[in-house]
């Protein structure tokens, strides 16, 4: 589950996204092979149809040509993508666009409402840090709070579910 | 890949097939694992018999179990609908905004209010009444 894959259209950088997320978008046609993609770890903006992980696409196993001359790393001279840093949501604040982890503040609720534990309520608890923590600019933080929130919504969701199926298995062998 | 717009319609189906089944001979849930083994009262407790109350027609009874829930409830389906036709359909631009500051003070009063649930002086919050 590691949405840490951004990709570049419109001008604008988008994701996080998980690898399948982007094979998906790249089959689909919305990301072209000489879209500009990073993840965490890589020194520079690298073209999709560089990246070997990707390469597995169909597209580029028919289509992909050694001799094509690889797009410029950084067509727009290095201004509209900010170069990564080692936060990589560092480089979306510097460049203004605006990308902020997600908050869970909806499904923590969900959860806290819906799920008979309280493990919603430490979800509530992170969810609501870390819209503040990505305002005052500390991305890292605010991505951890957000990860946190996600895996205590899931913690809730997981439990009421097995709690349902043993209720259900008992019942079943009560009767 | 279109696995988990298919995996989101699939469960939504199940739903609906699961609530015609048991439309009309509804046993309810297991109980509260939280509530049976500490006889605490968090914020969902009641939401089961709110909703039954409400699918049968008896609003004053649903808002007698957890007023809160049944109050948000046409709020969250709405924006609960959204994060997961967004995460289905993998369409960021559909996932509701956060809410700001509201959101969190919203979140920190559904806290509030299962803690006040527990308190002597507001039985008066906890289902049925106290």
């Amino acid at each position: 589950m590691s949405n840490d894959w951004y990709y570049a259209s419109g001008g604008a950088q988008q994701g996080p996204v998980g690898i399948d997320d982007l094979k998906a978008r790249h089959a689909a046609g919305q990301i072209p092979a000489d879209a500009l993609i990073w993840r965490e770890g890589m020194e520079n903006w690298k073209p999709l149809n560089e990246i070997p992980e990707l390469a597995t696409s169909p597209r580029l196993l028919t289509g992909g040509n050694p001799g094509t001359p690889a797009p410029a790393a950084n067509p727009v001279g290095g201004q509209i993508y900010a170069p990564p840093a080692t936060n990589p949501y560092a480089g979306a604040m510097g460049g203004g666009l605006g990308m902020k982890p997600p908050t869970y503040l909806w499904q923590s609720i969900a959860c806290t409402l819906l799920c008979c534990l309280p493990f919603g309520v430490v979800g509530i608890v992170y969810a609501a840090k870390v819209d503040g923590l990505a305002a005052s600019g500390n991305m890292a933080a605010a991505l951890d709070a957000s990860n946190k929130a996600k895996f205590w919504c899931w913690m809730s969701f997981g439990a009421t579910i097995v709690i349902f199926v043993l209720a259900a298995l008992g019942g079943a062998l009560g009767a | 890949m279109a696995l988990r717009k298919w995996l989101v319609i699939g469960l939504a189906l199940g739903a609906v097939a699961m609530a015609a089944l048991v439309r009309g001979n509804f046993r309810g849930l297991p109980p509260c694992p939280l509530h049976s083994t500490t006889g605490l009262y968090c914020p969902g407790c009641g939401v089961t018999r709110a909703t039954r109350a409400l699918m049968h027609g008896d609003l004053v009874t649903a808002l007698q179990m957890n007023a809160v829930a049944i109050i948000l409830m046409p709020f969250l389906a709405i924006v609960m609908a959204r994060e997961i036709a967004a995460w289905g359909w993998q369409r960021p631009e559909w996932r509701p905004g956060t809410g700001g500051r509201w959101g969190i003070r919203l979140g920190f009063a559904i806290i509030i209010y299962g803690v006040l649930r527990n308190l002597p002086g507001f039985e008066f919050l906890r289902p049925g009444g106290g």
